[in-house]
């Protein structure tokens, strides 16, 4: 529980004073821990031990020589070490225990603790801590908050600290009420330690930045002042209550209870920095710590908790987060649209909506009419149509898509009714063999040397077959999913190796279901899963020009991004497989087969192949379409529109999102696609990534 | 004797089949959802469940006689994990302005959408006494009570 810390090392030390021999045996124990929790690349866990280990300094537990020795072994990394990535991990180290120790050592050794600061200011001073800010920023404008990298934002904290002597107004010192029994305790002296080698291998937590959404005049007067950003006392609270958070993730409820009853020192409005950090771990780039769920349900959880504060700051906070939708990442702007919807789904869409409906003057694809809309499709997933309209204000209602409905072109009144559309229906309503359609959709002897009829194209034949198991699977979600896979082996025959097929499928899925995004991007997923359509081909389809109009909306990039995550997830299985039939954990029982072992292997190569295809393909359409974008705007003098905010952000996103697995063919894609010769606005993002993962 | 023995013998099967029971929830992947409305579509299921990780299948509990949705489901989620989430985090949220409950299941097998209430639906309910207008009104039993009267 490292946000009692204080609890404990005062324990300890009380311990250590009645039992000298304890004490020893539990440094040494926590040493071999920590230095296991570095081996294992368990980060966080080192970091609470690093910081409780030498918090015992305090306590005279350990002496002063052996705390400032063990930061001196990560400062020692820094002053080392060649990737910046490690540099700043140890820093991170260095700068989070800092705030606990500072006064001990300053009042013991104050001129070995004032050298060690500007070892650390050297550091601080030439490390890269801007070029890959830009992509992990939740808001990119400086106003009214500018999103700091956070071991610069910790260097300010600690500077601040510092300059007030090294005291804090933050921890309960609780070994001061026992400082002259204290005093008489034996410290220990902690032998050389030395921070593990053997980085190479290692899995790096990720380069963050501070998540700022309130200030002073956003707090009610009389309910106390928000700690200044850049003292320490603000980071310890919010570093306490993330702990906090985090270990109690799988009960959102129990969580909500602690933090409700969460005490600090001091009067402050503490309901607005809890909501500030549940919402900068909703929206942490490149990924939440726990599910994007999580978070939303703890924010529920305390909504009830604390039903006088809590419903109005969450409120407040909404609003704040739409007035600032035009400087926000893409990805937040998607977990802001499913959180807020899934909220609103738990309090009976009740929301100010009058409040919004200014947005309904903006251009299209602006980024508040875009939330809105974005929105209000969401709210419908969760409900139904005639439930929103109900809710909404006259102004809104035109924002809403139309009910879902289903359109057969093939059989549209007003045109001629396709005979391969009304065969094909027949023998699917009377449920024959899916090989018995094969004859339909190849008739013997169907050839123009024959002069029989007119041709049927490929590409239209599988435009047919689709739409007809759509529009007979039209009830239900299950009842598309059966046909779908009942008469896969008839598509798959239809479309195999056939790029336009492949594309005339997706598109005339698209024309069946116009306005069901939900249900296009569930049959999306089937056809891949069922391996009708590869990858690369949904890509091309999203760029294609029939999906122009479509290009733009949410639901387009999450089948994108939903696609690379089942590439990544079968990655995984087949991972985990492998190490459990050759890893060193393996059980006796299982000898190694060497055939499984071989096509486990295989397995693998195909996958990475499949991602390493998917990161080619999308980056090259991107590049394309936004060469092309930049061209038309330099040549016509126009200023960059909405869209190339929106399609530029998904490339930033997928960079970011993604950043694992494109780290691996990060240089490969420096020489084929983001080279010299393109346009510097394109190839920005990519330098930005090399310098997040350098 | 004879007594004696088929006492044992019962007790034997009674823990062998908790035992089972137990490993088959421990790696399930597939949840029990209940206290729906009988307007929930799958569609709706979907987009909750979906939060929480990839949903391979939804299965809607029907009422055996009128084949129409009776309040229930199943969700089966392609991962442990993912079926975890689900457990931990939807439980006791709201779909269609209900609190819906989730609880692990050993999977869903053919015959389980069935309702098994005498009327066809579930046989909760056969003796809810309040009307609940998400779920047909009063319960069949009292609707038939006041038929009569």
């Amino acid at each position: 529980m490292p946000y009692k810390m204080t609890v404990f090392s005062a324990l300890v030390g009380l311990m250590n004073l009645k039992n000298y021999s304890f004490g020893n045996e539990f440094i040494v124990h926590l040493l071999s821990t920590l230095c296991d929790c570095l081996k294992k690349t368990h980060w966080e866990d080192a970091q609470i031990i690093t910081i409780f280990l030498c918090s015992l300094v305090n306590c005279h537990s350990i002496t002063s020589e052996s705390c400032i020795s063990i930061l001196k072994s990560y400062l020692s990394v820094i002053e080392h070490d060649s990737k910046a990535i490690v540099r700043d991990l140890c820093f991170s180290f260095i700068l989070r225990t800092l705030p606990i120790v500072g006064e001990q050592l300053s009042n013991d050794m104050p001129d070995e603790l004032e050298s060690f600061y500007r070892a650390l200011e050297r550091y601080e001073n030439l490390r890269d801590r801007e070029n890959y800010l830009r992509l992990i920023q939740v808001w990119t404008s400086d106003k009214p908050h500018r999103q700091e990298e956070f071991l610069s934002c910790l260097w300010l904290q600690i500077k601040a600290l510092r300059t007030n002597e090294w005291n804090d107004s933050y921890y309960m010192r609780y070994e001061k009420s026992h400082s002259i029994l204290l005093s008489n305790s034996i410290a220990h002296s902690v032998g050389d330690f030395a921070v593990p080698i053997g980085f190479d291998m290692a899995e790096f937590p990720f380069r963050m930045s501070v998540f700022r959404m309130f200030d002073t005049s956003d707090c009610p007067e009389g309910k106390g002042l928000l700690p200044d950003k850049h003292s320490i006392e603000r980071f310890l609270l919010e570093q306490d209550l993330i702990w906090l958070i985090d270990k109690n993730y799988t009960d959102p409820k129990k969580c909500a209870v602690e933090l409700s009853n969460y005490y600090c020192r001091g009067n402050m409005p503490l309901s607005y920095i809890t909501l500030e950090i549940i919402f900068g771990l909703m929206f942490r780039l490149p990924k939440p710590p726990k599910i994007e769920l999580f978070y939303g349900c703890l924010l529920i959880e305390l909504c009830k908790a604390q039903v006088y504060t809590v419903p109005q700051v969450v409120a407040q906070a909404t609003e704040i987060l739409f007035q600032r939708l035009g400087s926000m990442n893409i990805a937040c702007i998607d977990r802001f649209v499913n959180w807020f919807a899934f909220h609103l789904s738990n309090f009976r869409y009740c929301w100010t909506w009058p409040d919004w409906t200014s947005c309904c003057d903006q251009e299209p694809y602006s980024p508040q009419l875009s939330f809105v809309t974005e929105l209000l499709s969401r709210c419908q997933s969760f409900s139904y149509h005639e439930r929103i309209i109900e809710i909404l204000p006259d102004e809104l209602k035109h924002l809403l898509p139309p009910a879902p409905k289903v359109f057969d072109k093939f059989s549209f009144e007003g045109t001629v009714p396709s005979e391969l559309a009304l065969e094909l229906q027949e023998a699917i309503k009377a449920r024959k063999e899916p090989e018995k359609l094969l004859p339909i959709l190849f008739p013997e002897g169907e050839s123009s040397e024959n002069g029989g009829g007119p041709v049927e194209s490929t590409e239209y034949k599988a435009e047919v077959m689709i739409s007809q198991l759509l529009v007979l699977g039209q009830r239900t979600m299950s009842q598309t999913l059966s046909l779908l896979t009942r008469f896969a082996p008839v598509l798959d025959q239809l479309v195999k190796n056939n790029e336009n097929a492949q594309l005339s499928l997706l598109n005339a899925l698209r024309e069946t279901w116009p306005t069901f995004e939900q249900r296009i991007g569930v049959v999306v997923d089937k056809l891949f899963r069922l391996e009708i359509v590869p990858a690369p081909i949904i890509i091309k389809w999203v760029f294609s020009r029939e999906m122009k109009n479509e290009f733009l909306k949410q639901y387009v990039w999450e089948i994108i991004f939903s696609t690379f995550d089942k590439l990544c997830i079968n990655y995984r299985v087949l991972s985990d497989k492998l190490e459990a039939v050759t890893g060193e954990n393996r059980s006796p029982e299982r000898s190694e087969d060497p055939a499984e072992v071989l096509a486990l292997q295989e397995g693998l190569d195909a996958c990475l192949g499949s991602q390493k295809a998917f990161i080619f393909t999308l980056f090259q359409h991107f590049i394309i379409t936004l060469s092309e974008h930049l061209l038309t705007v330099d040549e016509s003098g126009d200023r960059v529109s909405d869209w190339y905010r929106i399609v530029f952000g998904r490339m930033c996103q997928f960079f970011t999102t993604q950043c694992i697995e494109i780290q691996r063919h990060s240089k490969e894609l420096g020489e084929v696609l983001f080279t010299g010769d393109l346009d510097p606005r394109i190839i920005e993002p990519y330098r930005w990534f090399l310098a997040f993962m350098n | 004797m004879n007594s004696g023995r088929s006492r044992k013998q019962l007790k034997y099967r009674d823990n062998r089949f908790q035992v089972k029971y137990d490993r088959l929830i421990s790696n399930s992947t597939t949840l029990y959802v209940g206290n729906m409305s009988f307007c929930t579509t799958e569609d709706q299921v979907l987009q909750l469940f979906s939060m929480a990780g990839h949903v391979k299948r939804i299965i809607m509990g029907i009422d055996r006689i009128k084949k129409t949705s009776c309040g229930f489901c199943f969700v089966e989620y392609y991962s442990r994990r993912d079926a975890e989430n689900a457990y931990n985090y939807i439980n006791r949220t709201n779909l269609d302005e209900r609190i819906i409950r989730t609880d692990w299941d050993v999977g869903f097998s053919k015959g389980r959408q069935y309702g098994r209430g005498r009327h066809g639906g579930q046989m909760r309910d056969e003796y809810r006494s309040d009307f609940d207008p998400g779920r047909g009104g009063f319960s069949v039993n009292m609707g038939q009570h006041i038929g009569i009267h």
